[in-house]
């Protein structure tokens, strides 16, 4: 019976009780949805995450203590990693430059992606902000007693931004050389810039939005986008783009009063 | 520049001060190392001062008056974690002098602090006990801290989540046991003052507002409160003995009525009653013994825990009692361990799994144990 006990116990490091691993002749006790998606969000594993996380919402739709871990996995498989903007802001190096600057090296390159890659990023990363819209804005708020609350709203004012400069990205950047290319800026139309800005004015406005540096980047840029030269909005983003890549955006005048209300934010058709 | 000293500054102050990992449920405050390696089922079978909270019946067992005089001090860590927790507390010692570091140098050091955690969690741990163990009579002074240090990408929230707990026992058992006019029977009680924490603080990295809230310096204080209460443990042992095979039931009662403890720290305040039953089986000669044993604890459920947490089995095989190697599954997962008693000395490695999740694999963590004793 020792030699047994002996050999079982040197037949690996599993848990006997583990369902997948296990001994079969123990009792399984079986990890429960969240648990899994858990750990496939902790493996990296974002499609597996994110249909048992789905999942989960089908089935209880008001546990919004998901909705932040959903729209978490969603950024995750479109590319953004929140734990390299999280090491760039304890390290400083989030800090330097103006805003399409500070986020470059966090966010999807259109050139690894390609172009249906890129849009699925960016499908990926407006669910992330659809999921994070659709909790209460009283139960996400600072008052609120939710222990996801402060990273609803942080994840949203990563997201929202991180969407617009894709978004921009999408129209500057060519996917076959990674490198800025102004003529696709004539493509960008004025629904276009507007998706951009309103997100941007969105994060603007964003009451204790968990991250003061980013929202004041974000001030900035609107502020220096509203200087430019044009007579639509898409025309003056379009000079911020270029002056942006010349190195010459020019001074924004005055940060803009902070909106009294977060306004309803339209996301890419 | 702050964020990296409130970080650094929150694990120091949990280092320096004395502190433990999955919260104590079913098991006993104090186990002694060798019997973690036989999967921790120690009702029927426990070392030296191990068999005063283990089961204080246990204490007539065996022949002459001394069953232990001795110290037991015992290490443990995870073998990925043992570099960053060299770093860690090496930082800890000289923490005063990077004071004068430049922000540039802060940086660096918390971006590398950082990565450490999040490549390898830091699990490590200590313990300390000295003891008297007689055929009636024991008394052990024990200290028990273990810090975890857990990084994740993504937290109970989704966003980068670092958090640490610790389990910190301390106290003293006295227990008592004699044995029944039916010889095979003995019963037991241990009486125990303990000192106890439980901390955990989880900070999400990327949220400077609950960052910021690490800047009070009363929250380090508070995490190194401990609460004090009084428990008993009572237990009973039926032996049955042969030539060459001895067979045995225990049953026992931790925390008889719950044990309630009070102080400043937010956990533990209750260590609830849990009733627990085992069986042993020992086939011996004169001075070799086969001791194979299974232990049902918290049979009321008072914990609420799923049935691989509440089984603990394994097996000890003592070689002419200079020699012991143990093999079980504790928390289902398999354990090791080792032992040579060197007459005033003995020396112990273990290699067990804790399960701090509800479920296997949801949050384990492997650990290496490795135990000095001095004494006989």
């Amino acid at each position: 019976m020792t030699a047994i006990w002996l050999a079982a116990s040197c037949g690996g490091e599993n848990n006997v009780a583990d369902c997948d691993k296990g001994n079969k002749a123990v009792p399984c006790s079986e990890r429960t949805g969240d648990e899994n998606a858990r750990l496939a969000l902790e493996n990296q594993d974002y499609a597996t995450a994110i249909s048992l996380l789905e999942a989960l919402i089908a089935a209880e739709p008001t546990v919004y203590a998901r909705y932040p871990l959903c729209a978490a996995a969603h950024a995750g498989r479109a590319g953004i990693s929140i734990l390299e903007l999280a090491k760039a802001q304890f390290s400083g190096g989030g800090s330097s430059g103006g805003l399409l600057a500070s986020l470059a090296t966090f966010l999807p390159d259109p050139q690894d992606l390609g172009d249906a890659g890129y849009d699925a990023a960016l499908a990926d990363v407006r669910a992330s902000i659809t999921y994070l819209d659709t909790i209460p804005e009283a139960l996400r708020a600072a008052t609120s007693g939710e222990s996801y609350a402060s990273s609803a709203r942080l994840q949203l004012t990563l997201y929202r931004t991180t969407f617009s400069v894709m978004y921009l990205n999408k129209f500057a950047i060519d996917t076959q050389t990674g490198a800025f290319d102004a003529s696709k800026l004539a493509t960008m139309t004025e629904a276009d810039a507007l998706i951009v800005l309103d997100n941007l004015a969105a994060v603007a406005a964003m009451q204790a939005a968990g991250n003061p540096a980013l929202q004041a980047k974000v001030n900035e840029a609107l502020a220096s986008i509203e200087g430019q030269d044009g007579a639509t909005k898409a025309e003056k983003l379009k000079e911020f783009l270029t002056a942006s890549q010349a190195g010459s955006t020019p001074a924004a005048p005055a940060p803009p009063a902070p909106a009294p209300a977060e306004p309803a934010t339209e996301l890419a058709p | 520049m702050r964020r990296r000293w409130q970080i650094l500054g929150l694990v120091f102050g949990l280092a320096g001060a004395t502190p433990a990992v999955a919260r104590k449920t079913n098991q006993a405050v104090y186990e002694d190392p060798f019997d973690l390696g036989a999967g921790g089922a120690s009702l029927t079978r426990a070392s030296k001062d191990g068999r005063i909270f283990a089961n204080p019946a246990l204490m007539p067992q065996g022949g002459g008056l001394f069953r232990w005089l001795g110290s037991t001090i015992s290490v443990l860590a995870n073998k990925e974690s043992v570099g960053t927790a060299q770093s860690i507390f090496k930082k800890a010692q000289g923490g005063g002098e990077a004071t004068e570091a430049t922000e540039a140098e802060q940086a660096a050091e918390t971006q590398a602090f950082i990565d450490k955690v999040f490549k390898d969690p830091v699990r490590v741990g200590w313990g300390f006990s000295l003891a008297l163990v007689t055929s009636n009579f024991g008394v052990s002074v024990f200290s028990r801290f273990e810090p975890d240090i857990r990084a994740r990408a993504y937290g109970p929230t989704g966003l980068p989540e670092v958090r640490f707990e610790a389990e910190s026992y301390h106290g003293v058992g006295v227990g008592t046991a004699l044995r029944t006019p039916w010889k095979a029977l003995s019963v037991g009680v241990t009486g125990k003052y303990l000192y106890a924490a439980e901390p955990t603080i989880s900070v999400e990295i990327t949220d400077t507002e609950s960052i910021a809230a690490f800047q009070n310096q009363d929250l380090v204080q508070d995490l190194t409160s401990h609460n004090t209460g009084v428990g008993i443990d009572a237990g009973a042992v039926l032996l049955l003995q042969g030539h060459h095979v001895d067979f045995s039931v225990a049953a026992k009662v931790d925390d008889l009525g719950s044990t309630s403890l009070k102080g400043a720290a937010e956990s533990p305040t209750e260590f609830k009653q849990v009733q627990s039953a085992g069986v042993g089986l020992t086939l011996h000669t004169g001075s070799d013994a086969i001791h194979m044993a299974v232990d049902y604890r918290d049979i009321g459920n008072s914990y609420g825990e799923e049935l691989f947490k509440k089984v603990y089995a394994g097996t000890k095989v003592l070689i002419r009692t200079y020699v012991g190697v143990s093999a079980g599954y504790y928390n289902g997962y398999p354990s090791y361990g080792a032992e040579i008693d060197l007459i005033l000395v003995r020396l112990a490695g273990t290699a067990y799994t804790r399960e701090l999740g509800d479920h296997p694999g949801a949050d384990p963590r492997r650990l290496y144990m490795f135990s000095l004793s001095a004494g006989f």
